[in-house]
């Protein structure tokens, strides 16, 4: 029996049962993500992330030939600091997928669906309380630069209607059947954005879409 | 089991027996479809609803219920507060709204901020000026309170507390929030007839009120500024803060003209009293501006006498019976016991 059972396991990847692992990756520049560190940017300033949590929604991954596409689960919460959240689904090993599609953030009709569970409890702090709507990515920290409050960044960015929509569709290439690894290197956030005169969004706005868009575009396939 | 915890299954079951005669609100014909369904929720479900929407346990403090400012006998209104006041008495920013024919609404509060009815109740919970409360907090505290496991247990299957049943009950009790018996109903249904000055309100009605509060729920749902000036310590212009666009300037919700002797103070921020200071800011107060609606460019003049038998219509929109319905007031017995 043991025999029996040990040979389908040698061979479930000849059965294409196998599964590899799509992940995320949040980095600093070639770090992971840390609560104790202290990261510098380009111009000196020192930063730290004290919460950084977003949604990742619709993920697909499509086959090269087919175009036939692969929902992963529906919608993920990210928590950078808890790496059991970087686990974003697992595919079969013999599909050669060529591309990876999902949104960063929620989208409209999701906000409008009312009160919903499990990554979409209103209770996990990624729901606006005064006004509806998901928070789509949720990032907190120190900075000497900025001129807040005890120097607090606080961005919680998100909003459905029009004009100021931001969740953002990101779409990567893949090039081999290995595990995918997800990288978002978010050091060119501090770099880019002036802490000091912009340090905090707690609404939709036009501020939020870009600084959605700015996230969006820190992902790249490692 | 102790003689006391045997007389609170009692009362309990009696609620329970008493939740499944609550039949399903029907609505008359003449009303439109309702934006949400009104017989998605089970009796039971209705019921964790209405003990919850009664309990103060959702402040942070335990002093301030979702009745607190919906009053029942007022229409689910605060009567007499141009403003509300919450926890610690922090006095609101608005005119805590009448509550019923909720089923219609898509959009709630005065500028629509809430785009459902389920997530509407995060708003006040969370305002640290309403309820100053954490939907986390609330589930610990709803474990700990003796009575809610057995009503969690028959509206869902199993006494788990989470918050989307939590918002789910209090939707199933407030679609039940139905108004639709009032004079003007019965007139409606043939039942019963206006009187000559209603009869005549009716007419100066449609021709003057109907285009924004529009029958049979006496809204149409939109937003509109109604040329109101601004109070200049509440700077508050309404849809504007959630749109961001500046053709919301100053755009508040139409609310329903149903049960208006039961929900004054009037406007946003409850600054009339009287119907008559209605009629008379339409006649003589509008303010002009950019985004003022369109039928009200000319004011709404009306003589004395007009103005006396529009009031008589709309004294019609008044329902007793919804006042006074038994199903949806506090529930005696649920709930308020603490665990032995």
């Amino acid at each position: 029996m043991f025999t029996v059972i040990l040979a389908f396991w040698v061979m479930l990847p000849l059965f294409g049962v196998a599964q590899r692992t799509l992940s995320i990756l949040p980095v600093y520049h070639s770090n992971i993500l840390s609560l104790d560190s202290v990261y510098t940017n380009s111009t000196g300033d020192t930063i730290r992330i004290e919460t950084c949590k977003f949604y990742i929604s619709n993920a697909i991954l499509t086959e090269s030939l087919s175009r036939k596409g692969t929902h992963l689960d529906d919608y993920l919460l990210i928590d950078v600091f808890e790496p059991r959240t970087w686990l974003l689904g697992k595919v079969d090993t013999a599909t050669f997928y060529t591309e990876l599609s999902f949104n960063l953030g929620i989208d409209s009709v999701t906000n409008n669906s009312g009160a919903l569970d499990g990554a979409l409890d209103p209770s996990l702090g990624m729901y606006w309380t005064w006004q509806s709507g998901y928070i789509n990515a949720k990032l907190e920290g120190i900075s000497k630069a900025s001129t807040a409050r005890n120097n607090q960044f606080q961005f919680h960015l998100g909003g459905y209607l029009s004009p100021y929509n931001a969740l953002q569709k990101v779409k990567l290439n893949l090039t081999n059947k290995a595990d995918i690894v997800l990288l978002w290197d978010i050091a060119p956030f501090f770099d880019k954005v002036d802490i000091h005169n912009n340090n905090h969004t707690m609404s939709p706005s036009a501020n939020a879409v870009e600084l959605s868009k700015l996230l969006a575009s820190f992902f790249s396939i490692q | 089991m102790s003689r006391s915890k045997t007389l609170i299954m009692l009362i309990l079951s009696f609620f329970c027996f008493a939740g499944n005669l609550l039949v399903t609100q029907k609505f008359p014909s003449y009303f439109p479809k309702p934006v949400y369904a009104l017989d998605s929720a089970s009796d039971d479900q209705i019921l964790l609803g209405r003990a919850l929407f009664y309990d103060p346990i959702l402040s942070y403090d335990n002093t301030i219920s979702c009745a607190s400012c919906h009053s029942p006998y007022n229409a689910f209104a605060h009567t007499d507060h141009d403003l509300s006041h919450g926890i610690n008495d922090e006095i609101g920013t608005r005119n805590a709204p009448a509550l019923f024919n909720l089923a219609w609404q898509k959009n709630l509060m005065w500028d629509g901020a809430s785009n459902h009815l389920d997530v509407q109740a995060l708003a006040p919970i969370a305002h640290p000026g309403e309820m100053n409360e954490s939907i986390g907090n609330i589930i610990e505290k709803l474990r700990l309170k003796y009575g809610y496991a057995t009503l969690f247990s028959n509206a869902y299957g199993d006494n788990e507390i989470t918050s989307k049943r939590i918002l789910k009950a209090l939707t199933a009790f407030q679609l039940t929030l139905i108004s639709a018996n009032a004079k003007y109903d019965r007139v409606q249904k043939g039942e019963e007839q206006f009187t000559a000055q209603e009869f005549s309100g009716y007419s100066l009605f449609k021709t003057h009120c109907n285009t924004c509060h529009s029958e049979p729920l006496f809204t149409n749902h939109s937003f509109a500024n109604n040329g109101l000036a601004i109070d200049a310590t509440l700077r508050d212009y309404g849809r504007w803060k959630v749109t961001q666009r500046p053709q919301d300037s100053l755009l508040f919700k139409v609310p329903s003209l149903r049960n208006l002797s039961y929900t004054f103070p009037y406007m946003h921020d409850g600054r009339f009293k009287k119907l008559n200071d209605v009629l008379a800011h339409y006649a003589a107060g509008i303010i002009r501006s950019e985004t003022l609606a369109p039928e009200l460019q000319q004011g709404i003049k009306l003589s004395s006498n007009e103005k006396a038998d529009i009031i008589a219509f709309l004294l019609t929109l008044n329902d007793q019976e919804f006042i006074f319905n038994p199903d949806t007031k506090y529930p005696l017995g649920i709930g308020q016991s603490k665990k032995e």
